[in-house]
């Protein structure tokens, strides 16, 4: 039950009696306060003939508890101004929700009974079923998220590379039997993390918590934890008559535990930024594209830098030879004013994360769930200005960026380009 | 409490206003200019996007790489956006950053337009048009708009065309921003952590010799048209349906009332149509959305259908704009002014977000409204009040678009 924050610190980090870790931070400029369920199931820990339940799992816990029918509980939200939202992903189930801080005594008792003990009714399955499939078929005709979808798959393989939605053959054969099932091996306060942060009394939230959450029960499953396949060079396309050719890739990163992840944290905001490497080159020097980015995208074992150019179809192999060698140029290290404004990117979204509830307490359940702590956003500080530009050109010098997965939706194939 | 709100006005008609934060640790600055693709004549179609993207490229003291370059020395959260009805340049940074946003963004309102850049740029800009291409749902929304307001400005689309662009040149491009980018047609807006006296010295030194000039807008009130299209595009798997219709304008005195409407009919969640038509699985969603614009309102109600389904889901949406027709309950109002007061708090909690909120408004009505005034705003409207905005915009004429796999409606 010890927590290792200072006394000034307006944070601490709790593990309840029935092992929910609980996270809470107070901010003061705020009268929000936002609510994170973190629970460590995905898609990739579904039984594969079951793909997507956790998705639709996620959706219908807000359709029943004891008395209360799906109306009740979305107008009892409503009623007290609660913005909220759920999504399933790779390995981790989030239910978010923001608030005027003074509501919260008025909601988490519901919103804990829809977690602990939702109905789960059968009335209400066909429907969401329906719309799961429907969302399914909705990323057809949003190129980026498909694009995203399918490097995902071809990255990180059948379990990890599997979409949160499912396949239409899996949800089509979701029963409330695989609901319950799903709910009672892994909606279980061992595998959840609840992030706290906003306008809230620190006194007071554990108890609030435990008196919402504190009768449910232990136990359920252990989670799987799959690992990656190794990383491959792999070139796909993807025919499809879309307007802009949409050029994905991937290649494999550091997972947040690593000791140097602030180092490729900040090398890819060298990449990044509107002064960062591929804006200026594929952008703004050659005209090629209007979206041009890199991000860091990591699972808890696993992780990846993401890497996407869209553009006509003319352009794709250009832009695709731009792209594969800015990224591949990062073995020769950084420049010391590039990194200075990585760093100023890192400060100032401190910042501004700090004045907003949602954002903070999505980061408290992140940190909780990727690291097993709060990290303070000092401590943040302190790794970024550890940072010298040699540790970058050491680390990408000793693992030089790639296998570069490159996955392309578009009319036309694309080839390696040569060097 | 000790007054949040400031204004200035420098000699040349620049009006300066801030609103501060006295918890926050950042501060935030914006130019609005009332420049949008109203304002375009065809043949400047996409012009006051276009000259969005120029001021990004290059000024008389800094190449288009230092804007870039300066932005990211500081961390700052910065970008520009084009409407129909203006131009917004912002920026958000750690609150010791202020006077460098401010020098940058004040630089940018008066660019070189290079010709070199402008034409590596229209290739940006065409890639841009080119996404919105595969973006259905953009797409259905611009097509409601186009035949909502036909034969008005409004109707213009914010990107132009791919010709219109192409044939667009840098000289026309200049013409257009010495009329439009005058000081009395602009707004300079700072909410956050800042020092009023220092906000007003450092707009003088930089904005002051700007020669003074206004340009009045021509706001002619739209007519509105009643229409009917299924626009077939084979590649597309979902039907995208878009149903238009006037709205309050945004100085309107029901303009809360239609908030609130627009709330209580399509919010994303436990609006009228988010059971009617969501949860009785007939689309994937369904949102309604409200734009206001200087002398006109959209209601404008978006949903995604199986393309069998989709006469389907714009029956029950029709069936749900009838019913509401006839009022809306106590309890409904209550709900929605509970979820609007609480988002609007919400929103207003970090420096950009209030700065975009609070410079929208005053550039709309010319006079400030702080949060607390809006809350109480919302909290005043009565079933009334909504029916009083019912009997002035019931819901018809109405557009309906269909964009995707079908070939008719039956």
């Amino acid at each position: 039950m010890a927590m290792p924050s200072s006394p000034t610190e307006p944070r601490l980090l709790i593990t309840l009696p029935n092992h929910l870790r609980l996270v809470a931070e107070r901010i003061p400029s705020v009268r929000s306060t936002a609510v994170t369920l973190l629970l460590e199931v995905g898609v990739a820990q579904e039984p594969e003939a079951q793909q997507g339940v956790s998705n639709l799992l996620a959706d219908m816990v807000f359709k029943g508890t004891g008395q209360n029918s799906a109306r009740d509980i979305v107008d009892h939200l409503d009623f007290h101004g609660v913005s909220w939202g759920a999504q399933a992903g790779t390995e981790a189930t989030r239910f978010d929700l923001v608030m005027l801080g003074r509501e919260l005594p008025q909601v988490l008792p519901l919103f804990a009974a829809l977690i602990t003990r939702p109905s789960l009714p059968a009335a209400e399955l066909e429907v969401a079923r329906t719309l799961a499939l429907q969302e399914i078929q909705h990323l057809e005709d949003e190129p980026a998220q498909k694009l995203a979808a399918l490097l995902q798959a071809h990255y990180y393989g059948p379990v990890l590379g599997r979409i949160h939605l499912g396949t239409p053959q899996t949800v089509a054969q979701l029963d409330r039997e695989a609901l319950l099932a799903h709910h009672h091996a892994h909606y279980r306060p061992s595998r959840a993390i609840l992030a706290v942060a906003g306008d809230i009394d620190l006194d007071r939230i554990s108890s609030l918590v435990q008196d919402a959450f504190g009768q449910w029960e232990a136990g359920g499953q252990k989670p799987l934890a799959p690992q990656p396949p190794p990383a491959q060079t792999r070139l796909t396309h993807v025919p499809k008559d879309t307007e802009q050719t949409h050029i994905g890739v991937a290649f494999p990163s550091l997972v947040h535990r690593d000791p140097n992840y602030y180092v490729v944290q900040l090398a890819i905001s060298v990449l990044s930024g509107t002064s960062g490497r591929l804006f200026t080159e594929v952008r703004e020097r050659r005209g090629l594209v209007y979206t041009v980015f890199a991000s860091h995208r990591a699972l808890h074992d696993a992780a990846m830098i993401y890497s996407y150019a869209g553009t006509t179809t003319e352009k794709a192999q250009e832009t695709l030879q731009v792209l594969l060698t800015e990224l591949q140029k990062l073995s020769e290290g950084v420049r010391p004013d590039e990194l200075e404004r990585a760093r100023a990117g890192v400060k100032s979204a401190l910042v501004m994360q700090a004045e907003s509830a949602g954002a903070r307490c999505r980061n408290l359940a992140a940190d909780v769930f990727y690291r097993g702590r709060c990290v303070p956003p000092e401590e943040v500080l302190e790794h970024v200005a550890a940072v010298e530009p040699q540790h970058i050109s050491q680390y990408f010098g000793q693992h030089p960026p790639g296998p570069f997965t490159v996955t392309v939706l578009g009319r036309e194939p694309l080839g390696w380009p040569e060097n | 409490m000790a007054e949040l709100f400031h204004q200035h006005q420098l000699a040349n008609g620049l009006m300066l206003i801030g609103e501060e934060m006295p918890f926050v640790h950042s501060a935030a600055a914006g130019f609005l200019v009332r420049a949008g693709a109203r304002d375009e004549s065809p043949v400047l179609a996409g012009v006051s996007h276009f000259l969005e993207h120029m001021a990004f490229k290059g000024t008389q003291r800094r190449s288009a790489w230092d804007v870039n370059r300066e932005f990211d020395e500081i961390g700052a959260e910065n970008n520009a956006y084009t409407s129909e009805e203006r131009t917004v340049f912002y920026g958000a940074a750690p609150a010791e950053y202020l006077p460098r946003i401010l020098d940058l963004l004040s630089d940018m309102m008066r660019p070189t337009l290079s010709q070199e850049e402008f034409a590596l740029e229209k290739e940006v800009v065409l890639e841009e048009i080119a996404r919105a291409q595969d973006n259905p749902s953009y797409l259905v929304y611009h097509q409601a708009m186009e035949r909502l307001f036909a034969g008005h400005p409004l109707a213009n689309d914010v990107l132009g065309s791919a010709p219109s662009i192409r044939a667009l040149t840098a000289e026309q491009m200049a013409a257009y921003h010495r009329q439009r980018y005058q000081p009395g047609n602009m707004l300079l807006a700072v909410a956050g952590r800042f020092q009023w006296p220092e906000v007003v010295d450092q707009a003088e030194t930089l904005c002051s010799h700007w020669a003074p000039g206004d340009t009045p807008r021509q706001a002619a009130p739209p007519q509105p048209h009643a229409d009917l299209a299924v626009l077939h595009r084979p590649t597309l798997t979902r039907e995208h349906l878009a149903i238009a219709c006037l709205s309050a304008d945004d100085r309107h005195p029901k303009r809360y009332a239609a908030g609130l409407f627009g709330t209580i009919l399509g919010d994303a969640t436990g609006s009228r149509l988010y059971w009617a038509v969501e949860q009785t699985g007939l689309a994937d969603s369904v949102l309604a959305s409200r734009e206001t614009f200087e002398g006109a309102g959209t209601l404008v109600i978006y949903a995604s259908t199986d393309p069998e389904r989709a006469a389907q889901a714009l029956a029950a949406v029709e069936a749900e704009l009838e019913k509401i027709s006839a009022g809306v309950t106590p309890a409904e109002l209550r709900r929605a002014q509970n979820k609007l007061s609480s988002q609007l708090v919400m929103a207003s909690e970090n420096s950009l977000n209030r700065l975009l909120m609070l410079g929208d408004t005053y550039l709309s009505r010319q006079r400030y409204e702080s949060v607390d005034d809006q809350l109480a705003a919302i909290e005043a409207v009565t079933l009334d009040d909504l029916a009083t905005y019912l009997a002035e915009f019931p819901l018809t004429p109405r557009v309906t678009v269909a964009l995707g796999p079908l070939e008719g409606l039956e």
